[in-house]
């Protein structure tokens, strides 16, 4: 099915949401994101992808959590389902068939020009 | 620290507000400024967090793209659609509310002279057989003189019905006003004498009793009667008792004739027989006192009978009707096109139909050729946000149909504006026609089917391209200008030609005349010797007022023939009643006190002008006689010598020439008492009446000649009121049109004024380019105008035989008044464009 696999970016947002656990919001995330993997995206693009885990039923969303920064509006936190959990665990576990099925004679030679 | 106050910008919310649902834009504004005070409060220039913020806003509009992947109920549509107007509507406040009303005005407008239009246009709609019906009326030529009578002859009904098998039914009606004595009580009543098949013919329907006797309206029933039931009832008509055998629904009032007493015309026909033995003069064809419908087979024998009426006008017509013939009138039109002798009732006039027909599409179209243009540049000038609507994913029939709904949102508003309007202003409009108009849910719906289909083309108009449709809104505009125009110059010709009635000569003087009915016998004489002591009045007379003439009466100048006598409106008069009228004496002299009418001497006669030219004495009436026979009658009445020559007066109103009068000395048994007065007030009225009581214990009843005669106008000064009213709601609309239309076309001319003041151009030279565009329009739309007034007026003058000229001073004051309320309308905006600081609108690109 088109909705079910998952994107690179896709995967990295549904970690790290799994990561900041209970407090999963655009700005935490696009924050861990930098921190984490060096990587810089924009809020709309974090919030894109969070649409689409959340459209996939990977996500679950709850607005809470207002505070003074943000001019006192609500967070949309975000939390991982059980169904996104499966998807992390194939995701990993295909990637780990995948890396098993490499020869290794394939990556030497690729990886040590010398 | 003090950055962290600093708020990102507000417009960036706003923006986004429009594209994402409620949940998601929480979340987003909520990080977009948590990010932002983060950035401030890490040090990052202000600027910069607001490019920053701005940047990551418009990011967002990635997210609102995804949402239309996700299936939208057709009402979460519908509401998007209605916030999106409420929020368009707020942002605009000024526009939509001049619009609306602007709109609703016109429709209100519209409604209330379709009613009137409509309610002229059912006169007679009740009757089953409306269509088949016809009424049979005589143009009569005699001695050179043309007569055009709603009437024909007694025996025509059967003679027509017994020559043309294709007449299913005639039947004959003669109108009388008599008394009714009922329990002693005496009323006056118009009374409907009618053959027996009357009913079958008209659709008037019963709610009692059954036909034979006299058949009464419900309204006369409670009068006579009150909660009695008044079948079987015995009234006395005239001086003969008859049985009421019958009740019917009140007459609507959408009707040629309103009888409340129906009477069989074959006990009037016996009362007649019995006096005038059995050759009475309703079996003869000279009395043409009959009115007569006929009811045909079919409706389409029409024309074929029409051909066959000169045959039979020459097989039954005497010899001195030979020029005569008969006319066919549909029922149902009687009302709008008869206007001839002995209308039963004063009748309505297609011209007046038409002129407001042409007055409500004129209103209609000024406000619908706003809609059309201020849409077309209310759509261009929202082009962005439908590209980003676009682009965003939203397909062209989505965008279509949020513009059409929008469109007809406010149409429907300005809709229910509108019959709000109406049902406020209708008693007022009820008052001013003098008619009793209802709004119709099938009117209502027509508005509101035209509505949609002008909010849906005013949408549709703009997708053509922006080049032709410049040019079309400037015909439009000239268009409305022209409008306005013509129908000013008609209101200033229908208000001078109303002045005129007041200020003609009408060969006496009209003001300051109480006219008393003298409905009791007794020494008037002596009443006038008594009535003449009173300090207040002036003179008075005995004799009728003009206009209370009698017609019928025959006379025949010395050596003239008998074959041909002349009909000329007669009436009696006393030896005040010239100096009382304030008439003219051309020649001759007034009546004096040995002057009379008794049988058996020679009569005194004063004739009028006219008079004297249609007796053939048109250089030396004075001494000439003649001979008079009452109507009717073979055998002389009197003979008279003419003793005074007067200047014509108008007996009747200026639709119609002057009459030729003759005037016959009389010392008592008037009719009517004219006293002349300093000023008619309360005292003067109340001193007359005094002296009225001292000779009759009759009620003192009066009118006031100068208001009696200006009801002969009340139809024109009707005509002139609403003409007026509704010539300036579209003068409104079409300044509003302006005033609009400058300012959408004017605030998108600042770039170009601002350029043009960088190089050096000044206020002036920028207001006169303007102004001559506009001029220019203005003028051609002027000109085309003139012609369409001059034939419309004119139209409306050939109705009157005495009016005024169309003079320049009408056209002057019309255009100079268009113009100005157009150049003030423009001028607002206008100067706010010519001021302006350029600065501004460089800078923006």
């Amino acid at each position: 099915m088109k909705g079910t696999n998952l994107g690179e970016l896709e995967e990295i947002v549904l970690l790290i949401v799994g990561i900041l656990f209970d407090n999963a919001y655009g700005v935490a995330i696009q924050e861990e994101l930098e921190k984490r993997c060096d990587r810089k995206a924009t809020l709309s693009t974090i919030h894109v992808a969070l649409h689409r885990l959340e459209e996939k039923g990977f996500l679950e969303s709850r607005l809470d959590g207002a505070t003074n920064e943000r001019g006192g509006r609500r967070k949309l936190l975000f939390r991982v389902t059980k169904s996104g959990q499966k998807a992390l665990a194939n995701a990993r576990e295909m990637r780990n068939d995948l890396w098993a099925a490499v020869p290794k004679a394939a990556f030497n030679a690729n990886t040590s020009p010398s | 620290m003090t950055s962290r106050g600093q708020r990102p910008p507000g417009w960036v919310r706003k923006f986004l507000s429009n594209f994402l649902d409620d949940r998601v834009l929480e979340g987003s504004l909520g990080d977009l400024e948590e990010k932002y005070s983060n950035n401030v409060e890490r040090g990052t220039h202000v600027w910069h967090a607001n490019v920053i913020y701005i940047f990551e806003a418009l990011g967002f509009m990635k997210v609102a793209a995804l949402r239309k992947e996700e299936p939208r109920s057709i009402a979460g549509q519908v509401l998007h659609i209605f916030t999106f107007f409420a929020r368009l509507v707020k942002r605009d406040k000024s526009y939509y509310l001049v619009s609306m009303f602007g709109l609703a005005l016109s429709l209100a407008s519209f409604l209330l002279i379709a009613m009137f239009i409509a309610d002229e246009l059912s006169y007679d709609s009740v009757h089953v057989n409306r269509d088949r019906i016809f009424r049979v009326t005589t143009h009569v030529r005699l001695n050179d003189v043309d007569f055009d009578l709603a009437t024909t002859q007694f025996p025509a009904a059967h003679a027509l019905q017994s020559e043309f098998p294709e007449i299913e039914e005639a039947v004959r009606l003669h109108a009388t006003t008599m008394f009714i004595e009922v329990n002693d009580n005496k009323f006056e009543e118009k009374v409907a004498f009618v053959d027996d098949n009357f009913f079958n013919v008209f659709s008037f329907p019963l709610i009692s009793g059954k036909h034979g006797d006299a058949i009464i309206t419900e309204r006369m029933a409670l009068k006579y009667f009150g909660p009695d039931d008044p079948i079987g009832r015995i009234v006395k008509i005239g001086s003969r008792e008859m049985r009421i055998s019958g009740v019917m629904k009140d007459i609507d009032t959408h009707s040629h004739f309103k009888f409340d007493f129906f009477v069989p015309l074959s006990k009037q026909l016996d009362v007649w027989k019995s006096e005038n033995g059995i050759e009475g003069r309703e079996n003869k064809w000279f009395w043409i006192g009959a009115y007569t419908y006929v009811m045909l087979r079919d409706a389409s024998d029409e024309t074929p009978l029409r051909e066959k009426l000169a045959a039979f006008v020459k097989k039954y017509f005497p010899e001195r009707f030979r020029e005569s013939r008969y006319e066919l009138q549909k029922l149902t039109d009687i009302h709008l096109i008869s206007h001839k002798d002995n209308e039963l009732e004063s009748n309505g006039d297609i011209l007046y139909v038409q002129l407001f027909t042409v007055l409500a599409v004129v209103i209609i179209v000024v406000s619908f050729i706003n809609i059309i243009n201020l849409s077309h540049f209310k759509i261009t000038s929202r082009s962005k946000e439908v590209g980003i609507r676009r682009s965003l994913g939203q397909s062209p029939g989505k965008v279509f149909l949020q513009l059409s709904v929008e469109s007809l949102l406010s149409g429907i508003i300005s809709f229910l504006i509108a019959i709000v309007l109406c049902i406020v202003f209708l008693p007022q409009f009820n008052q001013v026609v003098e008619k009793d108009l209802h709004l119709s849910m099938r009117l209502m719906g027509f508005t509101l089917a035209l509505v949609v289909v002008v909010s849906l083309l005013a949408i549709a108009r703009p997708t053509r391209k922006i080049t032709s449709a410049g040019h079309t809104r400037n015909v439009l505009i000239g268009l409305q200008v022209c409008f306005s125009f013509v129908l000013l110059v008609f209101s200033f010709i229908i208000g001078s030609q109303i002045d005129f009635f007041g200020e003609k000569d009408l060969g006496f003087d009209k003001n300051n005349i109480v006219v008393i009915p003298m409905n009791d016998n007794f020494d008037q004489e002596a009443f006038k010797r008594e009535i003449k002591r009173n300090t207040s009045v002036i003179n008075a007379s005995g004799g009728e007022p003009p206009g209370y003439g009698y017609d019928g009466w025959r006379f025949v100048p010395e050596g003239g023939p008998y074959e041909k006598p002349l009909m000329l409106s007669f009436t009696f008069a006393d030896k005040e009643f010239m100096e009382t009228m304030k008439m003219k004496l051309l020649a001759g002299r007034n009546f004096n006190k040995d002057d009379n009418s008794r049988i058996d001497t020679l009569w005194s006669f004063m004739i009028n002008r006219k008079a004297a030219i249609e007796l053939g004495w048109a250089e030396d009436p004075i001494g000439h006689t003649m001979e008079i026979f009452a109507p009717g009658r073979t055998e002389i009445m009197a003979k008279g010598r003419v003793v005074g020559l007067i200047e014509d007066y108008h007996s009747e109103s200026l639709h119609d020439p002057v009459k030729p009068v003759v005037i016959a000395c009389d010392v008592a048994g008037f009719g009517e008492f004219l006293v002349r007065v300093s000023d008619v007030n309360g005292e003067t009225i109340a001193a007359i009446e005094n002296t009225w009581n001292k000779f009759s214990n009759r009620p003192f009843e009066y009118f006031v000649l100068d208001q009696q005669l200006d009801r002969l106008y009340a139809n024109e000064e009707k005509l002139g009121n609403v003409m007026l009213f509704f010539t300036l709601v579209a003068l409104y609309l079409t300044c509003y049109g302006l005033f609009a239309m400058s300012s959408l076309v004017f605030t998108s001319k600042l770039k170009e004024v601002a350029i043009r003041k960088v190089f050096g151009a000044g206020e002036a030279s920028i207001l006169r380019q303007f102004y001559s565009r506009y001029a220019l329009f203005n003028i051609i739309a002027l000109i085309v105008g003139v012609p369409v007034a001059m034939w419309l007026g004119n139209l409306w003058l050939e109705t009157f035989q005495y009016r005024i000229g169309l003079s320049v001073m009408f056209f002057a004051k019309a255009a100079l008044l268009v113009l100005i309320a157009g150049m003030l309308s423009v001028s607002y905006y206008l100067a706010k464009v010519a001021w302006s600081n350029p600065l501004p609108f460089l800078r923006r690109d």
